[in-house]
C-alpha cells in the first residue's frame, strides 16, 4: 500500500468508516445509556473482529454486575444519561462561541496557535500537521514502530493486539475497567521492536487528526527488549467535553531492559468524572516513569501503578495534582515489587486551593521474596486558603526482611517565613506565594517537557491569577 | 436472649442507675453503626481487621469482677484473679483520690457519662458498653503530685472489660507508671479515659507483658487548655493487639507526645492505631510508633492525624517505623492525615528497614554475640521509649529479646 493510501486509512475525512453510518442505522448508539444493543452497535460499526465483540459483551456483564467502588470521593453518576459512542464528527462540530467564557480566556491567556485553539475547542476537526506526521511516520516505519490510533491497530495488527489487550489491566479489574472494555474507543497503539530507541518522544499533538481523543480510550504501550519510548498525551489547555465521563485504560508492558516514560498531562473541564484505570508490567531490568499533571474535573480517581514483575526492574512515579474550586482528585499510586532489586520511587504534590479537595491515596507492597527492594514515598501538599482540604492516605506493606521503605509527607500552609523573606526582596505578597508554589512544583516540572512545562506553569500562574496572586 | 438484653441484665445484676445501662446500650448500638463508608477507606481496608468479636461476647463472665487492690512496697497490685475489695486510700497519696471506678458511679457521674460519650472508633464504644471493672483516679486542682504513682496490673485467666478514669483538676500534675502482666488465657479491653485540666500535665508509662494474651488497650485523652499530655509504652508478648490512642486537642495551646516501642515475636499480631484530632488553636502533637518484628510477627501501624479548621498554627507529626528482624515479619504502615484549612503544619513519615547488617558485624567483630548484638540495635531503634523506662525504673527489663 502507497503511504497516501495508508493515511487515508486513519484521516478521518478520507474515513469511509465515520461517514456513511446513518442514524436510522444505528438507533441505540444515538440514545443515552447503555445496555447490549449499544455494545454490539458499537462493535459493528467498527466492524470489529468476533472476539472483541464477545469481550465488550462479557465486560458489560461484569460492568452491571459490580457495585460502585464504596470508597473514595463522592460519585454521583448517573449511566443512563450518559452517550457512550459518539460519532467522531459529532464532537468536533461545534462553534468557537459556544465554548464556556472561562475555557476561552484560558485559551487566549495561554498564548495558544490559533489554529490549535480551534482544534481544542472542537472548532475544527483537522489540524494541519500532516507533512510532519507524514515524515515521523515514515522515521517509525524505517524502525519498524507501529504507532496507530488503537481502533486501527485491532483492523491490521489483530495478533499482536489480541495478545495484549486488556492483559495487566483484566475486563474485570474494576467497574471502570470493565466501563472501558464494553465501549472503548480510540486511544493509541505503540508497538517499538527490539533495541530500537525513540529518540523524539510520541506525542498525541502530532497525531491529533486521528480519532485518538474521545471518552473512553484505550491505550496499548508495548516496549520490546532493549527499546525505549517516551509517550506524551493530553494538552495543558482545559478540554472541551459534552460528556460527563470520561474512563480510560492505559496499559503499559515493559519488557527486559526496556524503558518507557508515560507523561499525561490533563485538563478537563470542571463538570466531568474522570476515572481512569493505568498500569504498567515491567520485566527485569526494564524501567517505567509515569509523570503527571492533573488539573480540573470535578471527581478524578488516577492511581497509576506498575508491577515491578522482573529483576531490577523500576517503577518511578511523579505526579502534580491540583484541585481548584469544586473539584476531588484523588490522585495516588500504586507500585507491587514482585521480585528481587526492585526499586520504586514515588513523589507526590498536591495543592489544594477555593475549596477544592486533594487527596493522595497510594500503596506500595513489597511482598515476601522481594530481597532487597527498595521504595521510597513522599507527598507534600499545600493548602492555599481555609476552605481547602487535603487528605492522604498512603498504605505501606512490607513483608520482606532486606528491603527498604521510607515515607515522608507533609502538608500544610505556605511558611510565613518564605513569604516573608521574598517580600523583604521588593516583591509583592502575591508575587511572593506563586514563586513559592511554582518552588513546591519544581522538582517534577522538571521532569515534564519544555513545552508542557512552559504552559503548565502559566496554567498555575493564570490559577493563581483569579485567586488573588498576579502571577 | 440478645446481646442488647444480656448486657440490661448485666447491668442490673451490678445495681447500676438507669442512665448508665441506657449509656452501655448505646455504645453497643453504636459499634456497630461506626463501621460507615468514610473516605480513608480503601479497598485494602478489610485485610487489616482482626478479633473473633462474636466469641468474645460470649466469654464475658456474668458476674462483676471485682479485683482485689494491695499496696506492695513502691506499688498499687491491683489484683484482678482475685475478688476483694478495690479501694485504697494510702495516707501517701494526700489528696488524690484512688478507687474503683464503680465509685465513680456515685461521686463523679458527669465525668463518667462524657468519657462515654462520643465513642470514635468501634473499640472505644464496645469497652463503654462492657466495662465490669477498672480504677479511678482523680487528682484535685493546685496538686503538684511528686511522687510517681507505680501501678501493676496482673490481668485474670478469663475475658474481662476494665474502665480506667483519670481526672486531673487544673494546675495539677500527676505522673504514673503501669505495669500490666497477662497470661495466655486472657483476653480482653482495657480502656482508660484521661481528662486534663487547664493547664495540667500528665506524664506516664505503661509496659505490657501480655504472656500470649490478647488485648484491645484503647486511650482517650480530652485535653484542656495548655493542657499537656506525655505517654510512652512498651509492649510484648500479646498475640494480638490492638492498641488504640484517641487524643482530642480541644484546648488552646494543648500539647501532646506519645511514644510507643513494640517487640513482637512468634505470631504476634499488632495493630496500633494513633488518632489525633486538632480542634483548637496553637495545638501540638508528637506521636511516634517504633516496632521491631522477629519471627513471623506482624505490626500495622496506622496513624490519623485530623486538623480542623479551627487549629491555627498547629503541628502535627506522626512516624511509624518498623525495624525487620526476621525473613517471616510484617509490616504495614497506613499514616493518614486529613486536613482543612491553611494554617496548620503537619507531617508524617514510616520506614521499613531491616538492621544494617555492617552494623550488627561491627558489634560482633568486638566480641559480643549475634543475640545481645542485635539486642542493643533494638536498644537503640527503640530508643525514645527505653530512654524514659531508665529513668523511671533504672532498668531495660522489657526491651529484650530472650
Amino acid at each position: 500500500m502507497d503511504k497516501r493510501e495508508e493515511l487515508k486509512d486513519i484521516l478521518p475525512e478520507d474515513n469511509g468508516q465515520g461517514n456513511f453510518i446513518t442514524k436510522a442505522r444505528y438507533p441505540h448508539i444515538f440514545q443515552e445509556g447503555l445496555d447490549r444493543k449499544v455494545v454490539e452497535e458499537i462493535s459493528e460499526i467498527k466492524k470489529e473482529p468476533e472476539w472483541m465483540k464477545r469481550l465488550r459483551l462479557k465486560a458489560l456483564e461484569i460492568f452491571n454486575s459490580k457495585p460502585m467502588p464504596n470508597w473514595g470521593p463522592p460519585l454521583d453518576i448517573d449511566f443512563n444519561k450518559i452517550r457512550y459512542y459518539v460519532l467522531p464528527d459529532e464532537i468536533k462540530a461545534r462553534r468557537w462561541e459556544d465554548l464556556p467564557q472561562e475555557i476561552r480566556e484560558t485559551y487566549e491567556k495561554l498564548g495558544l496557535p490559533e489554529m490549535e485553539k480551534k482544534y481544542l475547542s472542537g472548532s475544527v476537526a483537522v489540524l494541519d500537521s500532516e507533512g510532519v506526521y507524514a515524515n515521523l511516520k515514515k522515521q517509525f516505519e524505517e524502525k519498524g514502530v507501529i504507532y496507530l490510533d488503537t481502533d486501527t491497530a485491532l483492523q491490521k495488527y489483530p495478533d499482536i493486539f489480541r495478545e495484549y489487550f486488556m492483559n495487566i489491566v483484566p475486563i474485570g479489574d474494576n467497574k471502570f475497567s470493565a466501563l472501558n472494555g464494553a465501549v472503548w474507543s480510540g486511544g493509541s497503539f505503540i508497538y517499538v521492536p527490539e533495541n530500537v530507541h525513540l529518540d523524539l518522544p510520541l506525542m498525541t499533538y502530532f497525531r491529533m487528526n486521528i480519532q485518538a481523543e474521545g471518552q473512553f480510550e484505550h491505550t496499548i504501550i508495548i516496549a520490546e527488549k532493549g527499546a525505549s519510548v517516551s509517550y506524551i498525551e493530553g494538552c495543558t489547555a482545559p478540554i472541551y467535553n459534552t460528556s460527563s465521563l470520561h474512563s480510560a485504560v492505559v496499559e503499559v508492558y515493559v519488557k527486559e531492559n526496556a524503558k518507557v516514560r508515560f507523561t499525561t498531562v490533563q485538563n478537563w473541564s470542571h463538570d466531568i468524572y474522570n476515572l481512569n484505570t493505568e498500569r504498567a508490567k515491567v520485566e527485569k531490568n526494564g524501567k517505567m516513569e509515569w509523570v503527571g499533571g492533573s488539573l480540573g474535573s470535578k471527581v478524578t480517581m488516577l492511581y497509576p501503578s506498575s508491577y515491578l514483575v522482573g529483576e531490577g526492574s523500576s517503577a518511578s512515579h511523579l505526579t502534580i495534582a491540583l484541585a481548584s474550586g469544586n473539584t476531588w482528585k484523588d490522585n495516588g499510586a500504586k507500585v507491587l515489587h514482585l521480585a528481587p532489586n526492585t526499586s520504586s520511587k514515588i513523589i507526590s504534590k498536591s495543592i489544594s486551593m477555593k475549596g477544592g479537595v486533594s487527596v493522595y491515596r497510594g500503596l506500595v507492597r513489597i511482598p515476601k521474596g522481594a530481597l532487597n527492594a527498595k521504595s521510597h514515598v513522599q507527598c507534600d501538599a499545600l493548602i492555599l486558603d481555609e476552605n481547602s482540604k487535603n487528605f492522604t492516605y498512603p498504605h505501606n506493606e512490607v513483608y520482606e526482611e532486606t528491603s527498604t521503605l521510607t515515607h515522608e509527607a507533609s502538608a500544610g500552609k505556605i511558611g510565613e517565613e518564605q513569604l516573608f523573606y521574598i517580600m523583604t526582596r521588593g516583591l509583592s505578597e502575591d508575587e511572593a506565594r506563586s514563586m513559592i508554589v511554582l518552588g513546591f512544583l519544581d522538582d517534577i516540572m522538571r521532569e515534564i517537557p519544555l513545552e508542557f512545562s512552559i504552559e503548565l506553569n502559566k496554567l498555575i500562574r493564570l490559577q493563581l491569577g483569579r485567586y488573588g496572586g498576579t502571577g | 436472649m440478645s446481646i442488647e438484653d444480656k448486657i440490661i441484665k448485666f447491668s442490673r445484676l451490678r445495681n447500676e442507675p438507669e442512665w448508665l445501662t441506657n449509656l452501655r446500650l448505646l455504645n453497643f448500638r453504636r459499634y456497630f453503626d461506626i463501621k460507615k463508608k468514610s473516605i480513608s477507606d480503601s479497598p485494602l481496608e478489610k485485610r487489616y481487621t482482626t478479633f473473633d468479636i462474636e466469641e468474645f461476647l460470649d466469654n464475658i463472665p456474668e458476674e462483676t469482677q471485682k479485683g482485689k487492690f494491695m499496696e506492695e512496697k513502691d506499688y498499687f497490685v491491683i489484683d484482678y484473679t482475685k475478688n476483694g475489695k478495690l479501694e485504697i486510700n494510702p495516707k501517701s497519696l494526700k489528696s488524690t483520690t484512688l478507687t474503683s471506678i464503680r465509685s465513680a458511679i456515685l461521686m463523679y457521674p458527669n465525668l463518667l457519662k462524657s468519657s462515654m460519650e462520643n465513642a470514635n472508633d468501634e473499640w472505644t464504644a464496645l469497652g463503654n458498653a462492657l466495662w465490669d471493672t477498672g480504677i479511678f483516679v482523680n487528682v484535685p486542682e493546685e496538686r503538684r503530685c511528686e511522687r510517681i504513682m507505680k501501678f501493676k496490673t496482673i490481668f485474670p485467666e478469663h475475658v474481662i472489660v476494665k474502665k480506667d478514669l483519670f481526672n486531673i483538676g487544673a494546675n495539677s500534675f500527676l505522673q504514673f507508671v503501669e505495669y500490666s502482666n497477662a497470661t495466655d488465657k486472657f483476653t480482653g479491653i482495657e480502656e482508660t479515659s484521661i481528662f486534663i485540666g487547664k493547664n495540667s500535665s500528665l506524664k506516664h508509662l505503661t509496659m505490657i507483658d501480655g504472656g500470649g494474651s490478647k488485648m484491645v488497650s484503647i486511650k482517650n485523652s480530652h485535653m484542656m487548655s495548655q493542657a499537656r499530655d506525655e505517654w510512652y509504652y512498651a509492649v510484648k508478648n500479646v498475640e494480638k493487639h490492638i492498641i488504640i490512642t484517641n487524643a482530642e486537642l480541644s484546648g488552646e495551646y494543648s500539647s501532646i507526645e506519645h511514644k510507643g516501642a513494640i517487640l513482637a515475636n512468634g505470631m504476634e499480631h499488632y495493630d496500633v492505631s494513633t488518632n489525633i484530632f486538632h480542634n483548637a488553636h496553637h495545638t501540638k502533637s508528637d506521636a511516634n510508633v517504633r516496632a521491631t518484628l522477629e519471627g513471623n510477627s506482624r505490626a500495622i501501624m496506622r496513624g490519623s492525624i485530623k486538623v480542623s479548621k479551627n487549629a491555627n498554627d498547629s503541628n502535627a507529626y506522626f512516624a511509624g517505623n518498623a525495624l525487620l528482624l526476621s525473613e517471616n515479619a510484617k509490616s504495614n504502615a497506613l499514616p493518614f492525615l486529613e486536613i482543612e484549612g491553611d494554617r496548620a503544619v503537619a507531617k508524617h513519615a514510616a520506614t521499613a528497614t531491616n538492621v544494617d547488617y555492617d552494623q550488627l558485624f561491627y558489634i560482633q567483630s568486638r566480641g559480643i554475640n549475634e543475640r545481645s548484638a542485635k539486642n542493643l540495635l533494638v536498644e537503640g531503634f527503640l530508643d525514645p521509649v527505653v530512654r524514659q523506662i531508665l529513668i523511671y525504673e533504672g532498668t531495660r527489663y522489657l526491651i529484650y529479646y530472650d
